[in-house]
């Protein structure tokens, strides 16, 4: 790549993002009646009275620490249960059959749906708002997983074949450290969903403390636009450092020897 | 008359939707023997390769082989690229479950002679298609191999690398004298590495042919231009010709 079109590649995001802050400036200032004016704070108000007001940004994170919680535990359960669930797929074609569907169908659920149901079955508390981060970031996993530990070559299987090695050998020194890659594609993708799972989940079961979907639906109903855009500021963070973590984590794991497209 | 390493008896192949891969192949390697399959795609001789190995079983005959040591390499280097060059070379070691002292021992050797020396913690990613495919070699080694087969290695290199790897597999047969069993395409190729041609024809696969080599253990350019390489080359280019027309 050219040193041209790197800096290009600096350039053109913060002129887009400055465009951005600006449009949001002269909607705030010029287009909105000063009575309308809390459905779009200016920027410089929301900067200031959400995130350099200490007891305000102390109002912030407490909530956004709750839902980091709830998405990373319902993230872990979802990782093992992902694991083991395209382990076994991987082992036995009829499990595949079997289960297959059932995760496809999983993924077309909408969460939302179920939801009265989650509330009816297991109440209000945190287990239920756990359940919908694992619901939701399941998917992912179990067929980034799958397809990483199929996706070793005939050949590959024919060396350890040769010297008669057990399945569990196999899994372990050849089909899993080949699916590394994709699980944590999976893991990365299904982090992401998981913080939209937990933020979901605050909306609807409320018992415990509070994480910050909640805190998001009670500024919009005190109207109070500076510290609802915070906030939403913040859990849009959220999302995007679980997605880096994750991004990061898979480069220390498989970064050394991982290329696509390589064979 | 030399003792056998493999023996196909009357061996037939068919495989699932009725392509029949060999029918009803005789043949026997003497033990210390070179031998070149060569013939057209599909003709079976990577299926002997197979079943020799036990990776397939025949349709019908039989195949006896009369060690458990083989080596084995794939055109592709099929190397584990999370592994680095020196795990790659201990996999057959591992997989045989042979103690610490005795597996880094072997794979010292191995990566001694194919010049990999130095390079043992490079990913397979680091290295030229022609390391890969001396790591692949390395990796076989290990097993101490009495028959090393070999499923046209080096096809996907350039000429140059691939001529040298060729010269460096002939001087490890001249040192150990293992069984080989070389699958290639390449008629001056076959005439080069072997000390006798079996030529095979396709559909069904069969033997139609065998030249035994008359050159001996020292050969290099020199041999692959001269009027007796030549002339044996001829020959079984006719014989294949004969079989497609």
């Amino acid at each position: 790549m050219s040193t041209r079109s790197r800096t290009l590649q600096i350039v053109l995001p913060i002129a887009f993002g400055a465009l951005f802050v600006a449009l949001w400036y002269v909607t705030s200032a010029f287009l909105l009646s000063p009575s309308r004016r809390f459905i779009l704070p200016m920027p410089h108000e929301v900067l200031v009275d959400a995130f350099l007001t200490p007891k305000n940004l102390g109002a912030l994170l407490g909530p956004l620490w709750t839902s980091t919680v709830i998405a990373m535990v319902g993230l872990a359960i979802a990782a093992v249960i992902g694991i083991v669930t395209a382990v076994l797929m991987s082992q036995a074609k009829w499990v595949e059959v079997t289960l297959f569907p059932y995760a496809v169908a999983l993924q077309s659920v909408p969460i939302l749906a179920i939801v009265p149901l989650i509330a009816f079955a297991i109440g209000y508390g945190f287990e239920s708002r756990i359940l919908v981060v694992v619901l939701i970031s399941l998917f992912p996993i179990i067929t980034n997983t799958l397809f990483g530990l199929q996706s070793t070559s005939p050949q590959m299987r024919d060396l350890f074949t040769l010297k008669r090695a057990s399945r569990w050998t196999v899994l372990t020194k050849l089909q899993f450290p080949a699916a590394l890659p994709a699980l944590f594609t999976g893991l990365r993708i299904s982090a992401g969903m998981a913080v939209v799972g937990s933020i979901v989940a605050d909306f609807f079961f409320r018992k415990g403390d509070s994480g910050i979907g909640l805190v998001i639906d009670t500024y919009r109903n005190q109207l109070n636009g500076e510290m609802l855009y915070g906030a939403i500021i913040l859990a849009s963070l959220l999302g995007l450092a679980a997605f880096w973590l994750f991004g990061l984590l898979s480069r220390l794991v498989v970064g050394p020897w991982y290329r696509p497209n390589a064979r | 008359m030399p003792e056998s390493q493999v023996v196909f008896d009357s061996v037939s192949m068919a495989f699932p939707g009725g392509t029949v891969a060999l029918d009803g192949v005789d043949l026997t390697v003497a033990r210390g023997e070179f031998v070149a399959l060569l013939g057209p795609s599909g003709c079976g001789k990577s299926t002997l390769l197979r079943l020799a190995s036990g990776l397939e079983t025949a349709t019908s005959g039989s195949t006896r082989v009369a060690t458990r040591q083989i080596g084995y390499v794939f055109q592709d280097a099929t190397l584990l690229p999370w592994r680095t060059v020196r795990q790659n070379v201990a996999l057959f070691a591992e997989l045989d479950h042979l103690d610490r002292a005795e597996t880094a021992s072997r794979v010292d050797d191995a990566l001694g002679r194919v010049g990999l020396a130095g390079f043992e913690k490079h990913r397979p990613h680091q290295l030229s298609g022609g390391m890969r495919m001396r790591v692949s070699l390395a990796r076989s080694l290990v097993n101490q191999p009495e028959l090393f087969l070999f499923d046209e290695p080096f096809g996907a290199l350039d000429e140059f690398t691939r001529e040298r790897l060729n010269d460096d597999v002939r001087a490890l047969w001249v040192r150990e004298r293992f069984t080989g069993l070389f699958v290639t395409h390449s008629i001056p190729e076959a005439v080069y590495m072997a000390t006798r041609v079996v030529v095979m024809g396709a559909r069904p696969g069969r033997v139609i042919g065998e030249f035994e080599v008359p050159f001996g253990d020292a050969r290099d350019e020199h041999t692959r231009y001269s009027p007796e390489f030549a002339e044996l080359a001829n020959a079984i280019s006719d014989c294949l010709k004969g079989a497609m027309a």
